[in-house]
C-alpha cells in the first residue's frame, strides 16, 4: 500500500514539476495548475480518514505555497474575485477544521467503546443487586460501585454528547439543514438518544432494586437535579435535529403513509423526556416511603406524608400531640428525630427541593423544644476558653503596668 | 486693435470646441490578466464568461481556415491588451488576430502572421505594451496592435518582472 502511494506521489511530483516548466512560460497555465493543485489538495483534506493524514497534506499546501509565491501579484490578478492568499488561507482552515473534526471521531470512538464497557459492566452490577445472597457490606459495596459506575457513564455521555455538538456551535437555528441531517446521521449513530434514555431507566431500576438508606438520598437528589439539567440543556437541541431528519423522512414517505394510520411511536426526546419523570416519581416515591420508615420502625406513628408540605404539617401536628405525653415526646425527640433524621435524612431534607435549610430548621427547632435540655459539653471548652482569654488579657495588663510604675516613678 | 481681436476669436474658437467636444477618460486598462482558453460551440460560438463577452467566429473560421465551420469544437485563446485589443489565435493558425470592439461587432485591426506551418500549442500572454505569443520549442513572439515587435528589449524588463 506504501510503495503504490510512493509511485503516485512521484508521478504526482513529475506531472506537477513538467506542468510548472510549461507554466513558467504561459500565465494560464500557470492559473490551471495552481488552481489543479488547489482542487487536489482540498479533495484530500476532504477525503482524509485520520487526523494524521492531514500533516501530510499541510506539509503539501506548505509546498504549493512556496511553489506560486514568486507568481503571487500575478495569481491574486488572475484568480479574482478570490486571491493566491486567500485560497491557500482557505486549505489551511479547511485542513483545521477537518483535523477537529476528525479527532472529534476518534474522541467519539473512544468515548463510545467505553460507555459500552460501562453498561456492560452496570448491568453485572444490576444483577448482583437483585440477587440476595451477599452480605449487607458487600451489598453496600455493589451500589456504591453501581452508583460510581452510573454516574462516570454519564459524565462520558455528556462528553460523548458535547464532542458532537461542538462543531456546530451553540445556536443550532444558524446551522443549515444539509448540517443538521450529518449532526442528525452522528447522533443516531453514536446512539445518543437512546443511551440517555438508558442511563435514565437504569437509575430507575436502580431505584426500584436497591434497599437505600436516608444518607443515600442526598446525593441520589443532586445526581437527578444534576441530569436533569443537563438534559434540559440538550433536549431543545437534540429535538430540533430529530424534527429535522423527521421532516425529510416525511418528505420521503408521504406517498406510503397516505393509507392506514399507524400508531404514532414517540420520538426519541419524548422517550426520554418520560423516562425523566418517571425517574423522579420513583425518588421521591421512595424518599418519602423510606422516610416514612424510620418513624414506623421506632414505633411512632405519625400522619402520614408523601411530599415536603404534607411531612411538615405531619411533623407539626404530631409535635402538638407529643407535648401532652413526655415519654412519647422524648422518644419522639431523641430516638427518632435525633439519632435518625437529623443524623442521616438532614442533607436531602434541606435539599430546596425537599424542605429547604429554613424548613429543616424550623421543624428540628419545634422537635427539639420536645426533649430534656441536654448539657453541651462544648459549653464548658467555650466558658474554659473566656476564661483563660480574660485571665491572659489581665496579666497582660498588669505586667505592662508594673514596667511602666518604676519609670514614672523616676 | 487687429491682434487683440484676432486672439480673443482664438480664445472663444477654443472655449467653444473645447465644450462640444465628447468626454475622455484617459489611463484606461482593458488588459486581462490571463488569456481565457474557450471552446468553440456547434454554432460557431464562443462565449468567456468572467468577461461577458460572446462572439460567433464563423467569419475567423473562414478567414484563417477558408472554411465557416473549421473551429466548430476547437479551443481558441483570447486575451484583450492593455489597450483593449482582442487579441485571437489557436491550434494550427498561422495568424495572430488583433480584433477591435465596435457596437456589437469586433473589426479586424490587423492580421499578424506568425508562422508558416501553424501554431502547435500556443499560448498569449499580457507583458504591457506588449502581448506575448508562446509555442512549442520555445517559440516566443511580442506583438502589438499592428504586427510583430522585432526589437521590445526596451520594454521587456518591466514584463517580465511580472514572471
Amino acid at each position: 500500500m506504501n510503495s503504490i502511494r510512493n509511485i503516485l506521489g512521484l508521478c504526482l511530483t513529475f506531472a506537477m514539476l513538467t506542468t510548472i516548466a510549461r507554466a513558467q512560460e504561459s500565465d494560464y497555465e500557470v492559473k490551471s495548475s495552481f488552481e489543479e493543485r488547489y482542487r487536489e489538495l482540498k479533495t484530500r483534506i476532504h477525503a482524509a480518514g485520520i487526523a494524521t493524514e492531514l500533516e501530510v497534506v499541510d506539509g503539501d499546501i506548505s509546498t504549493l505555497e512556496m511553489q506560486y509565491i514568486t507568481r503571487q501579484q500575478f495569481l491574486d490578478w488572475a484568480l479574482y474575485p478570490q486571491s493566491f492568499t486567500e485560497l491557500i488561507d482557505e486549505l489551511r482552515l479547511w485542513s483545521v477544521v477537518t483535523h477537529d473534526k476528525l479527532v472529534a471521531f476518534e474522541k467519539i470512538g473512544f468515548l463510545t467503546a467505553r460507555i459500552d464497557s460501562l453498561s456492560d459492566d452496570r448491568s453485572k452490577l444490576l444483577t448482583e443487586l437483585k440477587s440476595s445472597s451477599k452480605s449487607v457490606s458487600a451489598l453496600n459495596q455493589t451500589i456504591r460501585q453501581m452508583s460510581a459506575n452510573i454516574q462516570a457513564n454519564e459524565r462520558l455521555l455528556f462528553a460523548l454528547i458535547d464532542t458532537i455538538f461542538l462543531p456546530y456551535g451553540k445556536d443550532l437555528s444558524q446551522v443549515g439543514e444539509l448540517r443538521k441531517g450529518a449532526l442528525s446521521g452522528k447522533l443516531q449513530k453514536a446512539g445518543v438518544a437512546s443511551r440517555i434514555y438508558d442511563i435514565a431507566s437504569d437509575n430507575v431500576r436502580f431505584l426500584k432494586e436497591t434497599n437505600l438508606r436516608g444518607s443515600d438520598y442526598a446525593s441520589l437528589i443532586d445526581h437527578y437535579h444534576q441530569f436533569n439539567q443537563k438534559w434540559g440543556g440538550l433536549n431543545e437541541r437534540i429535538s430540533e435535529v430529530y424534527t429535522t431528519k423527521d421532516r425529510a423522512g416525511r418528505q420521503g414517505k408521504s406517498t406510503r403513509r397516505q393509507t392506514g394510520k399507524a400508531a404514532k411511536a414517540p420520538s426519541p426526546v419524548e422517550a426520554v423526556d418520560s423516562v425523566l419523570a418517571q425517574w423522579q416519581g420513583m425518588l421521591t416515591q421512595t424518599f418519602w416511603r423510606d422516610l416514612a420508615n424510620e418513624f414506623s420502625r421506632e414505633g411512632v406513628t405519625v400522619k402520614p406524608f408523601s411530599d415536603a408540605e404534607s411531612f411538615a404539617g405531619s411533623i407539626r401536628e404530631h409535635v402538638q400531640l407529643a407535648k401532652a405525653n413526655e415519654q412519647e415526646a422524648s422518644k419522639f425527640a431523641n430516638d427518632v428525630w435525633r439519632d435518625h433524621i437529623d443524623k442521616e435524612w438532614r442533607d436531602a431534607l434541606t435539599k430546596e427541593t425537599m424542605l429547604g435549610m429554613d424548613g429543616y430548621t424550623s421543624l428540628d427547632v419545634l422537635v427539639k423544644e420536645l426533649g430534656p435540655r441536654r448539657f453541651d459539653p462544648m459549653f464548658v471548652v467555650y466558658g474554659l476558653l473566656a476564661v483563660v482569654t480574660v485571665g491572659a488579657g489581665w496579666w497582660f495588663v498588669r505586667r505592662n503596668m508594673r514596667t511602666q510604675a518604676p519609670g514614672a516613678a523616676a | 486693435m487687429y491682434t487683440i481681436i484676432r486672439a480673443a476669436l482664438i480664445c472663444a474658437i477654443t472655449v467653444l470646441l473645447a465644450s462640444c467636444s465628447p468626454l475622455t477618460l484617459n489611463n484606461v486598462d482593458f488588459g486581462w490578466p490571463v488569456e481565457s482558453v474557450v471552446t468553440v460551440g456547434n454554432d460557431n460560438m464562443i462565449q468567456e464568461r468572467r468577461y461577458g463577452l460572446a462572439l460567433n467566429v464563423a467569419g475567423l473560421a473562414t478567414e484563417e481556415f477558408a472554411d465557416s465551420n473549421a473551429l466548430k469544437r476547437a479551443s481558441l485563446r483570447v486575451l484583450r491588451s492593455q489597450e483593449g485589443y482582442y487579441y485571437i489565435t489557436g491550434r494550427q493558425f498561422k495568424h495572430v488576430y488583433v480584433l477591435k470592439p465596435g457596437a456589437a461587432e469586433l473589426v479586424a485591426k490587423s492580421k499578424i502572421k506568425v508562422g508558416e506551418h501553424g501554431l502547435h500549442n500556443p499560448a498569449l500572454n499580457l507583458r504591457p505594451p506588449h502581448v506575448v505569443l508562446l509555442d512549442e520549442n520555445g517559440v516566443r513572439v511580442y506583438l502589438d496592435s499592428d504586427d510583430v515587435v522585432k526589437n521590445p528589449r526596451g520594454e521587456l524588463a518591466k514584463g517580465e518582472n511580472n514572471e
